[in-house]
C-alpha cells in the first residue's frame, strides 16, 4: 500500500476518536473546575521550565547541583520574608524562595516518576493477569488484595524505614504501594475487552495476542488510566510531602517543599507569646504543595466527569 | 357530544442533550373526551412516552416543555396544567391522574417493600380519610370500655394529625421509641385497605406480596403493583405507557382484561399508549398515530382499521405481520429528532409525498366527522 | 438464606487475607539484616546485647530459610511479642496498645462527622447539578482534598490555639486524669470524665479533640462528597423516581425517601477506604497536635528509624483495616436487600 494510501486509511480510523477530543476538549471548557485546574498546572509548567531564570543556582562552582539550595552562614533561626530572600529563610538560613522554585522541578519529577513506574507496572502486569487468566491471576489478584490492605503512607513509611532514608527509597517506596490500583483496573478492562465478539473474531483471523491487546484493549481503557493517573498525581506528591516531613525523604538543604517544612518542624510552634512568629517557614511550601496538588486534582475531577458517562456509554 | 377530560393544544418538548437540542414533540394536538380509551400508537421513539409524561408533567431533565396548553377538566374546574405551581400538581398526581410504566420493575424502588410503596400513595392522598377512620376506630374502643391511659394518649395524637400532620410536635413524637408506636393503628388501616386493592387487582395472595421486594416479584405480578399503585385513588384520568410490552403474552391478556374492567368499574378515562396495534384494537374506542414527535392521524378504531387515510397509518397496518400474505415494511428509518426533516416529518419515507411535504408542516383537518389527518393528501370536509 | 451463605463466605476469606497480611510485613522484614531482625525479638532493652543478640539468632534461626523464619516469626506475633521500641523503651505491644484508646477517639469523631456532612454536600451537589452551589461545593470538598494534612493542621494549630490547644488535655486536667483518684476505664478521655463524675474533664479533651477531628474531616470530606454526588446522580435518574414523582410526592420527599437510600448503598463500601484515610491522616494529624496516639508513636518511631515500632504499627493497622472492610461488607449485604435475599 502507498505512504498515501496509508495516512488517509490512518486518518480516517482516528475520526471518531478526534471526534471523541474534540467533544472532551468542549464539555471541559464549560466547566469552570477544569479551566482553574488547568490554568494552575500550566502556571508551575511554567515556573519549572523559568527555574534557572528565576532562581539562579547557588553553587554554579561546585559542579552545580541547582538543588542545593543556597544558604549564608549556619544561625539556626528562621530570618523573616527581606529583600535578599523574598520568602525568608528557614534553619541554617537556606532561602526558602529558592526552595520553593526549585522545588517545582522535584515535585514534577515524583510526581511524573512514580505515576508513570506505578502506571507501567500495573498495565503490564494487569494485561498480563488478565488475559492469561489461571493461576498467574489468582496469585496477582491475591498479591494486590494484600498491598490494598494497607493504607498506602503507613506501608510506603514501613518501607522506607528499611532502605534507608533518602529521596530515592520515597520513590521506590511510592511506587511500590501505587501499581497495584493501575493493575487492577487494567485486568478488569481486559476482562470486559476479552469477551466481545471482536476479538474472538481477531483471533480466528490470526491475529496474535499482543496485537489483540494493543489494538483493543488499550484504546478503550484509556481514559480511565488518564482519569487515575492525574488524580494520582496530586495524591503521590502529597504523600511524598508528609513521608518528607516526617523526616523520611530528602536530606537537609535539599529543594523539596515538604523537605523545607521538615527543617523548620522545631520552629513551627514560633516563639513564645506568639505562634506565627515563623509562619513563612511552612505556610509558604506549604501553599505551593497545596495549590500543586489542587491543580491535578481539579484536573483528574473535571476528566471524569466529562469521561465517566463515556466510560459507561460504552 | 361528551366533554373532553383533556385538551392538549401545540405541545411542544425539547431535549437538551450533549449531543444536540432533540426537538421531540412539534406541536401535538390531542384531545380525550370523558370516560373514552384513547389510544396512542407509534414506533418506538416517535415521543408517545413523552406526552403521556407531559400531561402530568413529569418531562425529566434534560428536557423541557417549551409551550402549548394542556387543558384538563374535571369537576367543576377548567385549568391549564402546564400553569399550575408544583405543589397543585402533586396534590393532582396520583389522585386525579395517574400513570402506568412501562417497566414495572424499574418503576418500583429496589430497597423498598411493596407496602412500604403502595402505603405511599395513601398517606399522600387519603390520608385524612384514613386518620378519621382510625379516630372513629378509637372512639368506639373507648366506647366499648377499652379505655385506657395509652387510648387517650393515642386519640389525642390523632387529633393531632388530623389537624396537621406534618407539625414538629408529631415530629419530635414520632422519634420516641416507646410511644411511635401509635402509628401502628395507621398503618393498620393502610394495610386493610391495601390487601383490598390488591385483591381487586386479582393478586391471590396480598399478605405474602406485601412483604416482598421489587426483585422477589414476577413481571406480571409487579405489574399489577403498579396498577394498583395507579389506581389506588380512583383517578379520573388513567395513562398507561406500554404496560404490556416487558410481559408475557398470557400476562398481557390478563392485564388488558384487568384494565378494562377496573375501568368500567371506575368510570376512568384512559390514555392507551403502545406501539402494538392489535391491543389498539382490543382496548381503544379512538386511536391516535403518531410519528416523529407530531400526530399524523385521529379517528375511531374500527374507522382507522377500514379507512387509513396517512400514509403512515397505511404503511403500519400493511406492516402486521399476517399469515400468508407478504411481509411488508416502510422503507428507511426513523429520523434524527436533532435534525428532523423539513416541512411533513414523514416526507423521505413517503410513497405519495408531493413537493409540498419537504416545505410545509400539515395541518391537520377533519376530514369526516372525528376522523382527523395531517397530511397535505387531503383537505378538510 | 443468601446472607447468611454471604456472610459465611466472607468471614472464610478473611483468614487468607490476614496471613496476606503478616507475609507482606514479613517480607519488609527481610529487607533488613539479621542483626536489624534480632530486635523484632527481644523484650526489655537489656536484651539489646550484641552476644544476646547472636543469641537471638541462632534461637530464632534468622540465618535460615524464609519459611523457617517466618515460623519462628509468626509465633512470637500470635503470642503478642512484636519486639521492643528503641525510641519509646517499652515493648511494641505493649505502646500499641496504650496509644490505641486516644486515636480511637479521634476516629469516633471524625468518622460520624466526615459521612454526615459528606453525604449531605453530596446531595446538595446532585440536587444542583452544574449550578454554582454544585461547583462550589465540589470546590471545596477538592481543595480539603488536596489539603497537605500537616500544613492544614499547623494553620489552624497556629491561629487557634488560644482556645483550642494541642495535646490531647490541658495540664491540670492530666494531672486529675492520671491521679489515682480516677478511673480510666477506656482510655477515652471524654468517655472516661463522664464516667467519673467529673464532666469538666471531658470538656477539657473536646476542647482539645476538635481541631484534630477537623483537620481529618476536611481533608477526607471530598472522598464522600463524590462519590455520594455520583451516586446521587444515578439514583434520580431511575425509573422509580419518575413513578414516585407521578404518585404525587414532591421534590424533597423524592429526594429524601427515594433516591437517597439507594444512592446510600454505594457510599457504604466507601467506609472501608475512609478508614484507610483516616488510619493515614491520623499519623500526620497527632503529629502536628502533640495528640499522643497510635498515629503519634507511628510518626515518631518512623523519624528515628525504628523499625520495629514501625512494623509493628503497619502489621497492627493491616489488621484492624482488614476488619473493617469485613464490617462494612457485613454492612453493605445488610443494607441491599437484593443482596440479602440472594
Amino acid at each position: 500500500m502507498s505512504v498515501r494510501h496509508r495516512l488517509s486509511e490512518f486518518k480516517a480510523g482516528m475520526k471518531p476518536t478526534v471526534k471523541e477530543l474534540k467533544f472532551i476538549i468542549t464539555r471541559m471548557r464549560k466547566s469552570p473546575l477544569s479551566i482553574v485546574g488547568i490554568a494552575i498546572i500550566l502556571f508551575f509548567i511554567a515556573i519549572a521550565l523559568l527555574c534557572p531564570i528565576l532562581a539562579p543556582p547557588g553553587y554554579p562552582s561546585q559542579g552545580g547541583d541547582p538543588y542545593k539550595m543556597p544558604h549564608e552562614g549556619w544561625t539556626p533561626t528562621p530570618s523573616p520574608p527581606s529583600e535578599d530572600h523574598p520568602f525568608g529563610t528557614t534553619i541554617y538560613q537556606f532561602d526558602i524562595y529558592y526552595g520553593c522554585i526549585w522545588g517545582t522541578r522535584i515535585a514534577f519529577y515524583v510526581g511524573f516518576l512514580v505515576v508513570g513506574i506505578s502506571l507501567a507496572v500495573g498495565l503490564f502486569l494487569g494485561i498480563v493477569s488478565g488475559y492469561y487468566g489461571g493461576a498467574i491471576d489468582e496469585i496477582l489478584m491475591r498479591f494486590t488484595d494484600i498491598i490494598y490492605a494497607f493504607p498506602g503512607l503507613i506501608f510506603a513509611m514501613a518501607l522506607v524505614v528499611a532502605f534507608g532514608r533518602s529521596l530515592t527509597s520515597v520513590l521506590i517506596a511510592l511506587s511500590l504501594v501505587g501499581w497495584p490500583t493501575y493493575a487492577r483496573v487494567m485486568r478488569s478492562e481486559v476482562l470486559r475487552v476479552k469477551q466481545e465478539d471482536y476479538v474472538e473474531a481477531a483471533k480466528a483471523v490470526g491475529c496474535s495476542d499482543l496485537r489483540v491487546i494493543v489494538k483493543h484493549v488499550l484504546p478503550n481503557s484509556i481514559y480511565s488510566l488518564l482519569i487515575m493517573a492525574s488524580l494520582d498525581i496530586g495524591g503521590i506528591v502529597l504523600t511524598a510531602a508528609a513521608l518528607s516531613f516526617l523526616g523520611l525523604g530528602s536530606s537537609i538543604g535539599f529543594a523539596d517543599w515538604g523537605q523545607i517544612i521538615n527543617q523548620s518542624r522545631d520552629w513551627i510552634t514560633g516563639a513564645p507569646g506568639n505562634a506565627l512568629a515563623y509562619w513563612y517557614t511552612f505556610v509558604i511550601p506549604g501553599t505551593f504543595i497545596f495549590t500543586f496538588v489542587l491543580g491535578w486534582n481539579l484536573l483528574g475531577d473535571a476528566l471524569r466527569d466529562v469521561l465517566d458517562p463515556m466510560i459507561r456509554r460504552r | 357530544m361528551k366533554e373532553n377530560l383533556i385538551d392538549i393544544e401545540n405541545l411542544k418538548v425539547r431535549f437538551y442533550t450533549y449531543e444536540g437540542v432533540v426537538k421531540a414533540l412539534e406541536g401535538v394536538n390531542l384531545s380525550l373526551r370523558k370516560g373514552e380509551t384513547l389510544g396512542v400508537a407509534g414506533e418506538t421513539g416517535c415521543g408517545k412516552s413523552v406526552t403521556g409524561l407531559s400531561v402530568l408533567v413529569l418531562v425529566p431533565p434534560p428536557g423541557k416543555i417549551e409551550g402549548g396548553r394542556i387543558t384538563f377538566k374535571n369537576a367543576n374546574k377548567t385549568i391549564d396544567l402546564l400553569k399550575q405551581k408544583e405543589s397543585f400538581l402533586c396534590d393532582i398526581r396520583g389522585k386525579e391522574i395517574s400513570m402506568i410504566f412501562q417497566e414495572p420493575r424499574a418503576a418500583l424502588n429496589p430497597v423498598y417493600t411493596v407496602e412500604t410503596q403502595l402505603s405511599e400513595v395513601f398517606l399522600h392522598h387519603r390520608r385524612k380519610e384514613l386518620i378519621q377512620r382510625v379516630l372513629d376506630g378509637l372512639e368506639k374502643d373507648v366506647k366499648n370500655g377499652k379505655g385506657g391511659l395509652f387510648y387517650g394518649i393515642e386519640r389525642s395524637l390523632y387529633r393531632r394529625m388530623l389537624e396537621n400532620s406534618d407539625s414538629l410536635y408529631l415530629r419530635f413524637v414520632s422519634k420516641i421509641p416507646v410511644v411511635r408506636r401509635y402509628r401502628l393503628r395507621l398503618k393498620k388501616e393502610i394495610r386493610k385497605e391495601i390487601i383490598r386493592t390488591l385483591r381487586e387487582i386479582e393478586i391471590a395472595d396480598p399478605e405474602r406480596v406485601l412483604n416482598m421486594y421489587p426483585h422477589e416479584l414476577s413481571g406480571g405480578m409487579a405489574q399489577r403493583v403498579v396498577i394498583a399503585m395507579a389506581l389506588t385513588c380512583n383517578p379520573t384520568l388513567l395513562i398507561a405507557d406500554e404496560p404490556t410490552t416487558s410481559v408475557d403474552v398470557t400476562i398481557q391478556a390478563q392485564i388488558l382484561s384487568l384494565i378494562r374492567r377496573l375501568k368500567e368499574k371506575f368510570g376512568s378515562s384512559v390514555i392507551y399508549i403502545t406501539h402494538d396495534m392489535g391491543v389498539i384494537a382490543e382496548t381503544c374506542d379512538r386511536v391516535a398515530i403518531m410519528y416523529a414527535g407530531s400526530i399524523c392521524e385521529v379517528a375511531d378504531v374500527m374507522e382507522i382499521f377500514k379507512n387509513p387515510l396517512h400514509p403512515y397509518t397505511k404503511g403500519l397496518l400493511e406492516s402486521i405481520p399476517t399469515p400468508g400474505k407478504e411481509f411488508k415494511s416502510i422503507k428507511g428509518t426513523v429520523p434524527n429528532l436533532i435534525n428532523p426533516p423539513k416541512g411533513c416529518r414523514f416526507h423521505p419515507r413517503c410513497s405519495k409525498a408531493m413537493e409540498i411535504c419537504a416545505k410545509v408542516t400539515p395541518k391537520m383537518v377533519e376530514v369526516e366527522e372525528g376522523h382527523f389527518v395531517a397530511c397535505h393528501l387531503y383537505r378538510g370536509a | 438464606m443468601g446472607l447468611r451463605a454471604y456472610l459465611v463466605r466472607r468471614l472464610l476469606l478473611l483468614i487468607p487475607t490476614l496471613i496476606g497480611v503478616t507475609l507482606l510485613i514479613f517480607a519488609v522484614t527481610q529487607l533488613f539484616t539479621p542483626i536489624q531482625r534480632a530486635s523484632l525479638y527481644i523484650r526489655s532493652e537489656k536484651e539489646a546485647s550484641p552476644e544476646n543478640l547472636n543469641r537471638i539468632i541462632a534461637k530464632y534461626h534468622l540465618n535460615e530459610s524464609v519459611l523457617v523464619q517466618y515460623y519462628y516469626w509468626i509465633t512470637e506475633v500470635l503470642h503478642g511479642n512484636l519486639g521492643y521500641s528503641m525510641s519509646k523503651h517499652m515493648p511494641v505491644s505493649e505502646a500499641i496498645l496504650s496509644a490505641f484508646p486516644a486515636s480511637a477517639e479521634l476516629v469516633i469523631f471524625a468518622i460520624p462527622l466526615t459521612v454526615i456532612l459528606g453525604i449531605y454536600l453530596g446531595t446538595i451537589s446532585a440536587v444542583h447539578r452544574d449550578k454554582p452551589l454544585d461547583h462550589a461545593t465540589r470546590f471545596l470538598s477538592i481543595a480539603g482534598w488536596s489539603l497537605p494534612t500537616f500544613w492544614f493542621g499547623l494553620i489552624l494549630l497556629a491561629l487557634f490555639y488560644d482556645w483550642f490547644p494541642a495535646g490531647r488535655l490541658g495540664a491540670v486536667a492530666r494531672n486529675a486524669v492520671f491521679s489515682p483518684a480516677f478511673t480510666r476505664y477506656t482510655g477515652l478521655n471524654i468517655l472516661d470524665g463522664l464516667l467519673n463524675a467529673q464532666p469538666w474533664i471531658s470538656l477539657d479533651a473536646l476542647r482539645h479533640i476538635i481541631l484534630p477531628v477537623i483537620t481529618l474531616t476536611v481533608v477526607q470530606i471530598a472522598l464522600i462528597v463524590r462519590v455520594m454526588r455520583s451516586s446521587m446522580l444515578e439514583a434520580l435518574g431511575k425509573g422509580y423516581i419518575t413513578a414516585a414523582r407521578a404518585k404525587g410526592l414532591n421534590q424533597k420527599e423524592v429526594i429524601n425517601k427515594h433516591a437517597r437510600r439507594n444512592a446510600l448503598i454505594p457510599v457504604i463500601t466507601l467506609a472501608g477506604i475512609l478508614t484507610a484515610g483516616l488510619l493515614t491522616g491520623v499519623v500526620i494529624t497527632e503529629t502536628v497536635f502533640s495528640y499522643y496516639g497510635l498515629g503519634y508513636f507511628a510518626a515518631h518511631a518512623a523519624m528515628q528509624l525504628d523499625a520495629p515500632a514501625v512494623l509493628g504499627f503497619a502489621l497492627f493497622t493491616g489488621i484492624m483495616y482488614v476488619f473493617a472492610n469485613l464490617m462494612v461488607d457485613m454492612m453493605y449485604a445488610y443494607v441491599d436487600p437484593r443482596i440479602r435475599l440472594g
